[in-house]
């Protein structure tokens, strides 16, 4: 396929601790192409964070990329060196935090901000980037734009600054926007607002997005594609529609019951037995075994590849067996 | 009816601010304004609302954690306020907290013991040491934490542990009221689950009172039995949850529901409210919701709306309650 | 509903106390002031068993006799063995900087929580004396101090510690500022708990990493004032040693009797580099912010 602008094969990040090797990212594998958004769930510690830090290859220490390959736009990521990189990230792919005041310096107004960013990448006048700033503060939906121009970040309120990052992110019109869940620590219409401008502006600009987040229910309204994962491991791999009207995976099928919506029933909420297990001590089996209701004997003693076929339905389950079994596990 | 445990009549909190470094003119930031109601036994009140909505805060002047500037609160028909030294520490021992963040809210140099032991030393109510380990190892297992945990400190603990370590410290005296400040807001949706389950349960075996405070509705909807919705400082709905969430009277309860992201629905919903949630420092005038509400006409920025039942047990405070199309779909 | 345990939690668990040891074991840097630091204490412990000679009595024919044999370090312009005169100097660089830490941690301690914990008038107050404490030159205050009381041990002590306080006191603060705020003290006060039971099980375990460093980087600063003080003559009284004071008595033989004045000196320097090293590896090792 000609559009595709993000293309992960195979990435693994390993922790070198004293516990031991933790696969924290294990051989991971997606595609993105154009204007295409890539929802990427699970629970804390199931390292969905870690896969960012793969494609912007920025593994903090003690991790170290394993394996594998990023390609942007057809380019090799893994092995590039630093100084190319750099202007990669910013330019060709850009990021949203959740806490918007990370990204942000609290001492220079916000104007400045997204000019600086352009200049870094574009020989354009100091000039012009302001032109082109203001016109991005516009576009993100605030109002007044002169006036945010000139303010420092500190006097904005939460949904402002997270404008703010992203008319930053989209300043050098990348490639691809990865959203570290960028609302979680947003009010809900808040929530709601910031969700409808990244799905305006994905459209407008064509931006292929990837989706971090941990609420299924945002994974609905925002992604094509989703992929569940658990430990590290993809358990589940397919059109969002799809997910929704059959999750396959018994993990996503427990998480989607777990929460309480807006018309279940009086009683007890469904758990999912158990805990997360630890990365150094994880099962010799199915990484989900130990929770999950399905589990037998070959569960607890074999891991399960991913089957279906790419593109499909993918699922890391031996009772989906019937899928059949992917070339590269 | 039963008398209710604790009532609330009024409840007002104001913190003084200036206007500007050097000004001398006063004015208040009406953090809870006028809050009233009541809870029974074995009964749940939610409060739902934005931050800087005043949960928080009514919550903590509910409890007396910092003392509000008006108002009564009843406790057992007694008057909370009015309490002092030893009054007072008889009646905290019928009115616990649970926090969000079970991560800061564990002594880290306490052992579980001591910690889940605290408000019985405090009380006083153990006659010796023996009495004090069988009541903190009975509340232990009733949380569903191992007894082989007692001796050890809370960052040994997952989230969800110490979730149950909160807990079993707010129950160990067999409190009236329990006061829930975003308890599971923290937590992974599996544990969630777990959290919410359990607390249910207290409530049932133990008759226990919940004031649930958190920001997601469907937790909400799911735990409580009564709801109150507020805004800036005020209260603007209240009624039974069931009834409130299916067909709610006021124009920002109707907005909440609808930024909820739905795994249910399909298709990318709008924004249902514009722009930030006001200052509290300078509030709009006559409805606080006018300036966002879509249905806003002159009266409402002219006339403070009551809040009034509009059908058996359900209050709402807008102009238009119940005239408004707001359960159209 | 049957109740669910959740499976057993990490069991690699060690005290916090046990885990700052080993971080601190792995700075080798720590670990060498560490051994330094112990060496010095075993020394004025044990003085009177290591000294070769008694470190008073004057041996009017060995009046600055150079290092040999038998006098390691050479003596004095009274003929008195340097060795065994460091080795007691030794005993009183350690206590005065011990004590004066001990008395500075005990105000400062209470000083600060009563700032930071209780606010309001008497934050104003204290973050005053505070103030005023810290932006006086200490030598000078110490001098001033010295003077009033007369010289000796116990006023050294004393002196010292006093001028001190105020820095411990402000850490204090600023650490209580920020527990107070904890949902673990709240939820004490939701309790009932009394003022009391907050600051002794609360605040006192939570500062206690904070005094640990305080104290060991107090104690060098004591000792260079101890020093300093001695050689302007205004530290212990005079048969005792102390390094300062041979330093000062060294004044006059500078240029003939390099050993005098240096054994004394590097004995001040290697103590105070000890526990200032000491001090920057208990820092690392005991904050939190810098554990997983």
């Amino acid at each position: 396929m000609a559009d595709i602008v993000l293309e992960v094969k195979n990435l693994s990040i390993t922790f070198f601790t004293k516990q031991g090797e933790l696969p924290t990212v294990d051989s991971l594998s997606f595609s993105l192409e154009r204007g295409e958004t890539l929802g990427i769930v699970g629970e804390s510690g199931c390292g969905k964070s870690m896969t960012v830090n793969g494609i912007l290859q920025m593994v903090p220490p003690p991790g170290k990329l394993t394996g594998g390959s990023v390609k942007l736009a057809g380019e090799e990521l893994v092995g590039m060196k630093e100084k190319e990189l750099c202007k990669k990230r910013g330019r060709d792919m850009a990021i949203i935090f959740q806490e918007p005041m990370t990204s942000l310096n609290p001492l220079m107004t916000c104007g400045r901000q997204i000019s600086e960013t352009i200049l870094a990448h574009k020989r354009v006048s100091r000039a012009e980037a302001d032109k082109r700033a203001l016109e991005l503060i516009s576009m993100v939906g605030i109002p007044m734009p002169e006036k945010i121009f000139n303010s420092i970040p500190g006097r904005l309120s939460g949904g402002m600054r997270q404008r703010i990052v992203i008319a930053m992110a989209l300043c050098n019109n990348p490639g691809v926007l990865i959203c570290d869940e960028p609302t979680t620590a947003l009010d809900v219409t808040v929530q709601a607002q910031i969700l409808g401008l990244i799905n305006e502006l994905k459209e407008k600009f064509g931006t292929a997005v990837i989706f971090i987040t941990h609420d299924l229910g945002v994974i609905r309204q925002m992604a094509d594609k989703v992929l569940v994962m658990y430990v590290g491991q993809a358990v589940e791999r397919v059109d969002a529609k799809e997910l929704f009207a059959n999750p396959l995976h018994p993990y996503t099928q427990g998480l989607m019951k777990c929460i309480p919506g807006m018309d279940s029933g009086d009683g007890d909420l469904h758990v999912i037995d158990g805990a997360v297990p630890m990365l150094y001590d994880l099962p010799k089996g199915c990484l989900f075994a130990p929770r999950c209701p399905y589990a037998d004997d070959r569960c607890r003693s074999q891991r399960p590849p991913l089957y279906g076929k790419e593109g499909g339905h993918q699922v890391r389950c031996f009772r989906c067996e019937a899928l059949g079994e992917e070339g590269a596990l | 009816m039963s008398q209710p445990v604790l009532k609330v009549e009024h409840l007002k909190k104001y913190y003084p601010i200036r206007k500007g470094a050097f000004s001398k003119e006063k004015a208040v930031v009406k953090a809870c304004d006028d809050v009233s109601f009541e809870l029974r036994a074995g009964e749940t009140l939610g409060i739902v609302g934005e931050s800087g909505c005043g949960k928080t805060t009514t919550m903590q002047s509910v409890i007396r954690l910092i003392e509000p500037t008006g108002g009564a609160i009843l406790l057992n028909g007694q008057d909370f306020r009015a309490m002092k030294g030893a009054e007072l520490k008889q009646a905290r021992q019928k009115i616990k907290l649970i926090f969000q963040d079970p991560y800061s809210s564990l002594n880290p140099r306490m052992t579980v013991k001591d910690i889940i032991a605290e408000p019985l030393d405090i009380a006083g109510v153990c006659k010796d040491k023996a009495e004090r380990d069988r009541r903190v190892l009975e509340t232990m297992e009733q949380v569903g934490l191992d007894l082989s945990y007692v001796n050890r400190y809370p960052h040994e603990f997952s989230g969800g542990q110490r979730q149950r370590i909160g807990i079993a410290r707010a129950i160990v005296l067999r409190p009236d009221v329990v006061v829930c400040d975003e308890p599971v807001s923290a937590l992974d949706v599996s544990i969630q689950a777990k959290i919410i389950n359990l607390l249910r349960q207290f409530q049932h075996d133990l008759g226990l009172a919940y004031i649930f405070i958190s920001h997601d509705l469907g937790v909400v909807r799911h735990i409580a039995d009564r709801v109150l919705v507020m805004y800036l400082g005020r209260v603007v709905e209240e009624g039974e949850s069931r009834e409130l969430f299916a067909h709610p009277l006021h124009p920002y309860t109707r907005a909440l529901l609808d930024s909820v992201p739905r795994m249910d629905a399909d298709g990318r919903p709008a924004a249902a409210l514009q722009g930030d949630v006001p200052s509290p420092a300078d509030p709009p005038s006559g409805c606080l919701f006018h300036t966002r509400c879509p249905y806003a006409k002159e009266v409402c920025s002219e006339k403070v709306p009551e809040l009034r039942e509009c059908s058996l047990g359900h209050k709402c405070a807008c102009h238009f309650a119940g005239a408004l199309p707001l359960n159209a779909n | 509903m049957k109740r669910k345990k959740e499976p057993s939690p990490v069991l690699t668990y060690r005290g916090y106390y046990q885990e700052s040891w080993d971080l601190l074991r792995k700075d080798p840097l720590a670990m060498i002031s560490l051994v330094i630091v112990a060496l010095f204490v075993l020394i004025a412990i044990f003085a009177p068993f290591i000294a070769p000679y008694d470190p008073d009595k004057q041996v009017l024919s060995q009046k600055l006799m150079a290092p040999c044999a038998e006098h390691w370090f050479g003596c004095d312009e009274h003929g008195r063995d340097i060795l065994s005169r460091c080795i007691y100097g030794c005993r009183v660089s350690l206590s005065v900087g011990l004590v004066s830490q001990l008395i500075a941690t005990v105000i400062g301690y209470f000083m600060g929580v009563c700032a930071g914990y209780f606010g309001g008038k008497v934050d104003a107050a204290i973050s005053f004396l505070i103030q005023v404490f810290s932006s006086l030159p200490d030598l000078l205050l110490a001098m001033a101090l010295m003077f009033a009381l007369g010289s000796g041990l116990v006023n050294l002590y004393i002196s010292l510690g006093v001028l001190a306080w105020s820095r411990t006191a402000r850490l204090i603060r600023g650490t209580v500022l920020q527990l107070k705020e904890k949902e673990y003290v709240k939820s004490c006060r939701v309790d009932g708990g009394g003022n009391l039971r907050i600051i002794l099980r609360h605040l006192l375990p939570n500062c206690i990493p904070t005094l640990i460093i305080t104290i060991t980087m107090g104690i060098p600063s004591a000792i260079l004032s101890e020093a300093s003080l001695s050689f302007l003559g205004l530290g212990v009284r005079s048969p005792m040693a102390s390094w300062g004071a041979m330093i000062s008595a060294s004044r006059d033989s500078i240029r003939t009797s390099w050993f005098y004045s240096f054994f004394p000196g590097l004995c001040i320097i290697l103590a105070v580099i000890a526990f200032n090293t000491l001090g920057d590896g208990l820092r690392d090792a005991l904050d939190p912010k810098l554990r997983k």
